[in-house]
C-alpha cells in the first residue's frame, strides 16, 4: 500500500499499533551468530512452532532481527515483551523455548547467567550501554517496514516536511554530531556548507564500505536497520536540495547488499521514495554500489571515483567534496551510522542529542570490541564512557591471569594505546590526541601475549596490499617499513631499526597524498611511541610477549605450574616433558617457539624468556 | 575460451553508460568467475570506453580476477582479531592441506584459497569462510574435518 | 578587479596573484625553482611525485595543485621540513629508478640514499603517470596504470602491446625518467613493443609521422611535413597577395 501523505503514515503506525502483538521471539541474525548457527536455532524454532499449528491458536512471531551484541555468548535470543535474554542458544534448545516461552511466557532458567534478572540490561556487558543507533535490534525484523514504521520510522521525515528544508538543516547543524566514519568532521560543517555550495545536481553519499580489519558495526547496522540509514539519507536529500543518492556497499557484505536492496524497494512501493515522496512532490531516488574489495575506497575521493566507474583512486583535496565531487557536483558524504543518526537528531532536537555523550563529542557510537576480552561483541556507548569501563566492564576484562597491554582503535589508520588510556574518555579528539584515532569503531584488546611489533607488521601488511599506489611516499616507502618490521618479527632486526622507522615514518605522515596515505604511518608511530622497549628488544632478537618466532623460549615457572599437562597437549614437537604432579619442564633442544603452551597454559605459569643469545 | 552466450544477456541488463563498468565487471566475474578478456573487449566496446580503461579498473579491484577462481572459494579471514590468535597458522595449515598458496586457485580448478580481511565472526575468531558459510575457532587441527572437497 | 588579486609572500618575497593560482605557477612568476616530476603545464596536475611539496603557513603542501585562496599567504619552498620531504621522496624514488639522470641528480641535491635494508624492482619506472595522462590526453588512451600499490605498472590492457597505440611517441619523450624506449630505423617506427611504418612526406621525403597518426588526426592533420607544410602555406600567400596585387 503507497502511503501518500505525512498523515497517512500517521494513520498506518496507529493501525499498527492498534493490532496485538503477542510473544516474540527474536534470534540474533547479527554476523557473529549466524557465524556461530543462530540460522539453524531460528529455523529450528519456527519448525518447533509451526508443528504445534501455534499459527491457527495465538498471535506470535518467530523472526531473526538485528545483532543483539554479546556475540561471545551467541547463538542469542531475546524474547518480547518479556525482555528474556538465552545465551548459547542451540538447536536442542528450541522445543522448550517454545513449550515454555512462547506457548506460557514462561522463562527457560538454565539459557540465562541470572534467573532472577532474566533480562539484558542487568548483564555487565549492557548496563553502560545505551543503545540508540542499535535500538531496533531485538525488536524488529530487519527490512520490515510495519515494523520499522511501529517502531517510529519515518516520523523524522515527516517532521522535516514540517520544518522546511532550513529549520531541518539546521537541526542537525547544530547539534554538534560528528563524522561516524572516522576523524570525527563536524557533520554540521559538512550541512552547512552543502546548503550553501552552488550548482546542481547535488549527491547524497553513504558510505558502508567498512574495511578496517576487525571492524563490524557497520555491517551490523546495514543488515539490521537498513531503513533507519535510508531514512537518514531521505531527510539529507530533502534538507539539502538533493534529488540522487548513493550507498557504497563492502562487496564482501552479500546481506549487507540485499537487505538494502530490498529495503530501497519497499520504500519505494510505499511512496517513501522515488518521486513524489509522501505526497509532497519531493523526489529523491537512491542506489546502491557495490565496492569492489579496495580499502582505500573508504577514503572520499576513491570512493567516488569507485561510484564513477573506475578506480578508486584518491585525488589531491585542496577543493571540498561539498564544492566538487562526484561528478564534480555539490556532494555530501557521511558513514552509514552518521546517516542513521540524522532520523534521531530531527526527531527529538540538538538540544536531546547534545545531552547524550561528551561535550564537543555528543551521541554514542557503536563500536566492535573484539580481541583478548572476556566478551566480545558490538557495543552502543554514550561517547566519553571511560576506556577502562569498556575494558573492564562492557568486556568483562581480559582473560583470567593475563595482563591487559593495548587497545588498538581505528584500525589501519589508527594505533594501539598502552595502559594510562584506560583513564581516556573514549572520544574523538582524546584518541586523535594520544596518537590513535576514533575510525569507524573498531576496538581491539591486546594481552600481555600479543606483540607490538608484530601489530604494527600486521597493519602496515595490509596497507601494502591496500595501498593504491598512487603516490610515491606510500607506495615506496610502506613496503621498506613492513620489511624492516618483519625483519624485526624474524630476529633479523638491526640496531637502530626503531629511530629510522619512526623518523620515516613521520615523515610519511607529512608527504602522503591522501588521508589513508597519511595515517599509514599511525600503526607504527603509536607502537614505537608507548611501546619502545619492545622494539629496542625486538632489535636485539628478543620477543617478551612469546609471538615472534625463535625470538624467545618458554619458561616454566615451577612455583606456578600445577602439573595439569595442559602445555604437554597443546605442544606439536612434544617439548615439554614432566613427570606426574611434577612441574613441567620445556626440552630447548625441541621447541620451536611457536608459542603454543604460553596460551594453553591456565595458569599463566610460562613466560617468554630471552634467549642466551639474544 | 569460456562459452560467452549469455554475456550479451548480462550487458543488456543494464545501461551502457561508462558509470555501469564495475557493476558490469561483477556481474560478468559473478557469471564466470573471472573476466575473460573477450568478455572485457566486449564490455568495452557496449560501453564505448577505451580498453587500457577497463582492463585498469579490471586490475584495480580485489573483488575482479583477471583468472579463473575455483568454483570453491576458501577464504581465511585475516582481520585483526584473527590475526591476534593465530590466523597465519591457519593459512599455514590451510596451504599445507590443499597444496596451494594463499591467492592461489588448484590446478584442477575446484578451490581457491584467498583471505578476507573482515567477516565480523570476530567473537569466533580465527575464522575461515568457504564460500558463504562462516566455520569459526578453527584451530591447525581441526580445520582438516572441514567440508573442503566435497 | 582588485579583489580577485591576493597577496603573499613566497621564501619572503612579496607577490600578488590571481585567486586560485598555484603555489607552483606563482613560484614560477618569481624564478623560485620547485622540482617536480609528475608534472607537465599541459596536462592537468596529478600531484602524485610529491616532490614539489613547499611549506604554507606550518603544513605541507603540493605545490602543483595547492590553489592560492587566502590572503597574506606565506610559502616557504626551501624550509628543512620541505627539503626533509623532498629527500625521502627521492630515498625513495631512487631506489626504483637507480639510472635515470634526473632522478639521481635530484637524489645528489637533496641528499637521498636509497635504503639498504629493501630495495623493490629496479625497473626505472617511478609510476607517474605523465605517459598515461598524456596518452588520455591525445584521446588515444593506449596504455594505462595497472594494479595497486607497489605493483602498479604501466602496460597495455592484457599486459599486451597497446593495440590503440598510434606510436605518436608523446609518452616516450616526456617520461622523466626516460624509460619508455622508442627507436626509428629504416622507416619504422618502434615503441611498446610495436611497430610503425613512417610516412614520409610526399614534397621532402622527411618521414615524421606514422600511418596510425595521420590517420587519427585526420581532421586536421596535413599530409606534408611541417616545414614543407609552412613552405607551401607561404607559397599560397604570396600567391594570394599577387593576385590581391594585381587584382587592384
Amino acid at each position: 500500500m503507497r502511503l501518500d501523505s505525512p498523515a497517512g503514515l500517521k494513520d498506518f503506525k496507529e493501525s499498527l499499533l492498534a493490532a496485538p502483538q503477542g510473544q516474540s521471539i527474536w534470534v540474533c541474525g547479527g554476523p557473529g551468530c549466524l557465524a556461530a548457527g543462530s540460522q539453524v536455532v531460528f529455523e529450528a524454532l519456527q519448525y518447533e512452532a509451526f508443528k504445534r499449528e501455534l499459527g491457527h491458536k495465538v498471535a506470535y512471531r518467530v523472526e531473526l532481527t538485528g545483532c543483539l551484541g554479546l556475540c561471545e555468548r551467541g547463538p542469542l535470543v531475546e524474547c518480547s515483551p518479556q525482555g528474556f535474554f538465552y545465551e548459547k542458544v542451540s538447536s536442542n534448545d528450541a522445543p522448550e523455548i517454545i513449550d515454555k516461552t512462547l506457548m506460557k511466557g514462561i522463562l527457560v532458567e538454565r539459557l540465562v547467567t541470572n534467573p532472577q534478572k532474566p533480562n539484558k540490561e542487568h548483564l555487565p556487558f549492557y548496563e553502560p550501554q545505551n543503545r540508540l543507533i542499535m535500538r531496533r535490534f531485538g525488536q524488529s525484523s530487519p527490512g520490515n517496514f510495519d515494523d520499522y514504521i511501529r517502531t517510529g520510522g519515518y516520523e523524522a521525515l515527516c517532521l522535516a516536511f514540517e520544518l522546511g528544508p532550513i529549520k531541518t538543516s539546521k537541526r542537525v547543524e547544530d547539534s554538534g554530531l560528528r563524522g561516524r566514519g572516522g576523524g570525527g568532521f563536524p557533520t554540521g560543517l559538512k550541512w552547512q556548507a552543502l546548503r550553501e555550495a552552488k550548482g546542481s545536481p547535488r549527491y547524497i553519499l553513504a558510505n558502508g564500505d567498512e574495511g578496517d580489519p576487525g571492524a563490524f558495526m557497520n555491517r551490523s547496522l546495514m543488515e539490521g536497520d537498513p531503513f533507519s540509514i535510508i531514512e537518514g539519507l531521505t531527510i539529507g536529500a530533502f534538507a539539502l536540495g538533493a534529488s540522487q543518492g548513493y550507498i557504497y556497499v563492502r562487496h564482501e557484505y552479500p546481506l549487507s547488499v540485499l537487505r538494502l536492496k530490498n529495503a530501497i524497494e519497499e520504500a519505494e512501493d510505499r511512496g517513501l521514495l522515488g518521486k513524489d515522496i509522501l505526497g509532497t512532490g519531493f523526489d529523491f531516488h537512491l542506489l546502491i554500489v557495490e565496492g569492489g574489495g579496495a580499502f582505500v575506497c573508504g577514503e572520499s575521493t576513491a570512493l567516488m571515483a569507485s561510484i564513477e566507474g573506475r578506480e578508486g583512486i584518491p585525488r589531491v583535496k585542496y577543493v571540498r567534496s561539498t564544492e566538487a565531487g562526484l561528478w564534480e557536483k555539490p556532494t555530501i558524504l557521511q558513514n552509514v551510522e552518521t546517516w542513521a543518526n540524522i532520523p534521531l537528531i530531527v526527531l527529538n532536537g540538538p538540544d536531546w542529542f547534545k545531552s547524550i555523550g561528551a561535550p564537543q563529542n555528543p551521541g554514542t557510537k557503536v563500536f566492535s570490541l573484539v580481541g583478548e576480552v572476556r566478551n566480545t561483541g558490538l557495543v552502543e556507548l554514550p561517547l566519553g564512557t571511560k576506556v577502562s569501563t569498556l575494558v573492564n566492564q562492557v568486556g568483562g576484562g581480559v582473560h583470567k591471569g593475563r595482563k591487559f597491554k593495548a587497545i588498538q582503535s581505528g584500525g589501519p589508520s589508527g594505533g594501539c594505546l598502552p595502559e594510562s588510556a584506560l583513564s581516556l574518555p573514549l572520544d574523538f579528539d582524546n584518541l586523535t590526541k594520544a596518537g590513535a584515532m576514533m575510525g569507524s569503531g573498531g576496538l581491539i584488546i591486546m594481552d600481555d601475549l600479543s606483540c607490538m611489533v608484530d601489530v604494527a607488521r600486521y597493519f602496515t601488511g595490509f596497507l601494502v596490499e591496500e595501498s593504491c599506489g598512487k603516490c610515491a611516499p606510500c607506495r615506496e616507502a610502506l613496503p621498506l617499513f613492513h620489511k624492516i618490521l618483519m625483519d624485526l618479527t624474524t630476529g633479523k632486526g638491526q640496531k637502530g631499526d626503531t629511530d629510522f622507522l619512526e623518523s620515516q615514518a613521520k615523515t610519511l605522515s607529512t608527504t602522503a597524498l591522501c588521508g589513508l596515505g597519511q595515517s599509514a604511518a599511525n600503526p607504527i608511530l603509536s607502537t614505537i611511541k608507548y611501546f619502545r622497549q619492545e622494539y629496542l628488544e625486538h632489535e636485539e632478537g628478543y620477543c617478551r610477549s612469546g609471538r615472534c618466532q625463535d625470538m624467545y623460549f618458554p619458561k616454566i615457572d615451577s612455583e606456578a605450574c600445577k602439573a595439569c599437562g595442559a602445555c604437554q597437549k597443546s605442544c606439536p614437537t612434544s617439548a615439554i616433558e614432566g613427570k606426574k604432579k611434577e612441574p613441567r619442564l620445556v626440552l630447548v633442544s625441541k621447541c620451536i617457539s611457536c608459542g603454543s603452551c604460553l596460551k594453553s597454559c591456565p595458569f599463566c605459569a610460562i613466560s617468554a624468556q630471552r634467549r642466551p643469545n639474544a | 575460451m569460456p562459452d560467452l552466450h549469455s554475456l550479451s544477456e548480462i550487458l543488456l541488463s543494464r545501461p551502457n553508460k561508462p558509470v555501469e563498468l564495475l557493476a558490469l565487471m561483477q556481474l560478468i566475474q559473478a557469471k564466470y568467475r573471472y573476466l575473460p578478456e573477450e568478455a572485457l573487449r566486449e564490455l568495452a566496446s557496449y560501453l564505448k570506453l577505451p580498453l587500457s580503461r577497463v582492463f585498469a579498473v579490471a586490475g584495480f579491484y580485489k573483488a575482479l580476477s583477471l583468472t579463473p577462481k575455483g568454483e570453491k572459494l576458501v577464504k581465511v579471514c585475516c582481520g585483526t582479531a584473527c590475526h591476534l590468535k593465530g590466523a597465519r597458522q591457519i593459512q599455514g595449515a590451510l596451504e599445507e592441506k590443499l597444496k596451494i598458496k594463499l591467492g592461489e586457485t588448484g590446478a584442477d580448478g575446484k578451490l581457491s584459497l584467498e583471505s578476507v580481511n573482515c567477516v565480523g565472526a570476530c567473537a569466533l575468531a580465527p575464522v575461515v569462510m568457504i564460500d558463504e558459510t562462516v566455520f569459526g575457532k578453527t584451530t591447525p587441527k581441526n580445520i582438516g574435518e572441514l567440508p573442503l572437497l566435497t | 578587479m582588485p579583489d580577485k588579486y591576493i597577496h603573499g609572500t613566497i621564501d619572503g618575497i612579496k607577490i600578488s596573484v590571481l585567486k586560485e593560482t598555484t603555489i607552483l605557477s606563482a613560484s614560477k612568476l618569481l624564478d623560485i625553482n620547485i622540482p617536480t616530476l609528475c608534472h607537465h603545464e599541459g596536462l592537468v596536475p596529478d600531484g602524485n611525485c610529491r616532490l614539489c611539496t613547499v611549506e604554507i603557513g606550518s603544513k605541507l603542501a603540493v605545490s602543483c595543485l595547492y590553489p592560492l585562496r587566502e590572503d597574506n599567504f606565506t610559502v616557504n619552498t626551501k624550509s628543512p621540513k620541505v627539503h626533509e620531504a623532498r629527500r625521502f621522496v627521492l630515498s625513495l624514488l631512487i631506489a626504483r629508478a637507480p639510472k635515470a639522470p634526473r632522478i639521481i641528480a635530484l637524489a645528489k641535491e637533496y641528499g637521498a640514499l636509497p635504503s639498504n635494508r629493501f630495495l623493490p624492482e629496479a625497473d626505472n619506472c617511478i609510476r607517474c603517470g605523465k605517459c598515461v595522462r598524456i596518452c588520455k590526453i591525445n584521446r588515444t588512451e593506449a596504455i594505462s596504470l595497472v594494479g595497486r600499490g607497489p605493483e602498479r605498472i604501466v602496460t597495455g590492457p592484457f599486459l599486451k602491446p597497446p593495440e590503440d597505440c598510434i606510436g605518436c611517441l608523446a609518452c616516450g619523450l616526456n617520461c622523466p625518467t626516460g624509460n619508455i624506449p622508442f627507436r626509428e630505423k629504416d622507416g619504422i617506427r618502434s615503441i611498446w613493443g610495436r611497430n610503425f611504418n613512417l610516412v614520409p612526406c610526399p614534397e621532402c621525403g622527411t618521414a615524421l609521422f606514422t600511418k596510425e597518426e595521420l590517420d587519427f588526426h585526420k581532421e586536421f592533420a596535413a599530409d606534408y611535413c611541417p616545414t614543407c607544410r609552412r613552405k607551401k602555406i607561404a607559397g599560397d600567400l604570396l600567391n594570394c597577395q599577387n593576385l590581391l596585387v594585381r587584382s587592384n
